[in-house]
């Protein structure tokens, strides 16, 4: 194992929600000579390693404070493998993204990259967005519409919630139902469920 | 192993698929007072060494099937499962298959620990999440066997007369089942019935990570 010079030890932070994890990130980062890493404490880190919620507030917060200082990146390390919540981390201004199914070296692989300046993002879930790529992508509204749907509204109510005609609402759930390859609004709403292309967390809980 | 004695530290073996939750898990486990975590090793191995298994959820069913395969012959560990589906499926069938402990992501070390001295004991133990989650489905009706089948089939996008076609059912009897399955559900159309079981994970939908690149039968 080579001498590592103090200048090109990085300095990690672990604040993982999950009390497993955490530690598991602990062990995993003591056993490489090149990176210090420490438990959920305020001390300067050059990188972040936390959980999905955490990683989402933490990039927020150093986006609103407009960059005088470099804030540390975000590598977030979490069991949600949807296609939204992926999408939501990496716009929000995560760095990294990584399952916890990741093997040791997959987690050093992405510590490296991010320390990099680079983006990282799961290699199954990498195949996964590519693969989604291939196919004709949902606008913005037609997601709204979808979710609208998933809670078993018709189209008169989701057209009178997002303020549009009933007419516009059809043609937007016929575009969905094309670009989904499904023939009925209900399979629309369990392919989405399935390929998490919508956020049906809050909608449908009673 | 029926009971164990007091004074006695509980053996603890770690067997799980995700390494980072299996480091974690070690990390915690080891130098607990009472608790001697044992090397790590084979299935096999490890269920005619430890008094508890903290494993992930296939190794955990695959060990109480090896468990009861065994019945009298020896002693063999209990199951704690360490798991991110807290689905009421994966739950209601862990138990059923005789898993002792069901934990998820979110779980402190101090319940970690809780769990595995409870399931030591002889108990059974769930992690709050896991606990308020079942709690929860309990206040709904379950759905019968015939109508999770009829689910399913909605899930798939499948009509009432595809539905009757593959149950080998009339489409009158689908839609009772229908009818039924939106009650118990307390919801006003099919759509949101299916909505509903994708969250509260009350069908088995195909997982998404294993096979990424396929496309529901139906949608083909």
């Amino acid at each position: 194992m080579q001498h590592i010079n103090a200048a090109d030890r990085h300095h990690i932070r672990v604040q993982h929600a999950d009390a497993v994890i955490a530690a598991g990130l602990i062990e995993a980062f003591a056993r490489e000579p090149s990176l210090t890493a420490v438990d959920g404490c305020a001390e300067a880190a050059d990188l972040i390693v936390c959980d999905f919620t955490t990683g989402l507030a933490l990039s927020q917060s150093a986006r609103s404070v407009d960059g005088s200082l470099r804030p540390a990146r975000v590598l977030v390390l979490t069991g949600q493998d949807r296609e939204y919540s992926v999408r939501q981390a990496l716009q929000s201004g995560v760095h990294g993204y990584l399952l916890t199914d990741a093997t040791l070296d997959e987690l050093l692989d992405a510590t490296r990259t991010v320390l990099q300046g680079r983006r990282f993002v799961s290699p199954q879930l990498a195949a996964r967005m590519a693969d989604s790529m291939t196919r004709e992508a949902l606008t913005a509204r037609e997601i709204q519409v979808l979710e609208q749907l998933a809670t078993g509204d018709g189209n008169r109510e989701v057209a009178r919630r997002l303020g549009i005609a009933t007419g516009t609402v059809k043609t937007h759930v016929n575009a969905i139902m094309t670009k989904l390859a499904v023939t009925s609004r209900t399979h629309a709403v369990s392919v989405a469920a399935q390929r998490g292309l919508v956020d049906l967390s809050q909608r449908i809980l009673h | 192993m029926t009971s164990i004695e007091p004074n006695l530290p509980v053996r603890v073996g770690v067997l799980h698929h995700h390494p980072l939750v299996a480091l974690g898990l070690r990390a915690i486990l080891t130098a607990q007072d009472g608790i001697q975590l044992q090397a790590s090793g084979s299935l096999p191995q490890l269920q005619a060494w430890c008094d508890v298994m903290v494993c992930d959820l296939e190794t955990g069913i695959a060990a109480t099937r090896d468990r009861s395969n065994m019945g009298m012959l020896g002693a063999s560990a209990r199951v704690l499962v360490h798991t991110e589906s807290a689905s009421d499926f994966h739950v209601r069938h862990a138990l059923s298959v005789g898993i002792h402990g069901y934990v998820v992501p979110g779980t402190s070390a101090a319940e970690l620990l809780q769990g595995v001295r409870a399931v030591a004991a002889g108990q059974r133990y769930l992690s709050a999440a896991v606990a308020h989650r079942l709690a929860e489905s309990l206040s709904y009706a379950a759905l019968t066997p015939r109508e999770s089948d009829v689910l399913t089939g909605l899930s798939g996008g499948q009509c009432n007369k595809l539905i009757a076609r593959h149950l080998g059912i009339s489409v009158t009897t689908v839609k009772a089942h229908v009818n039924a399955i939106m009650k118990k559900m307390s919801v006003e159309s099919r759509t949101q019935a299916v909505s509903v079981a994708a969250q509260r994970g009350l069908v088995r939908i195909p997982s998404v990570r294993a096979h990424h690149s396929s496309v529901p039968s139906g949608a083909r």
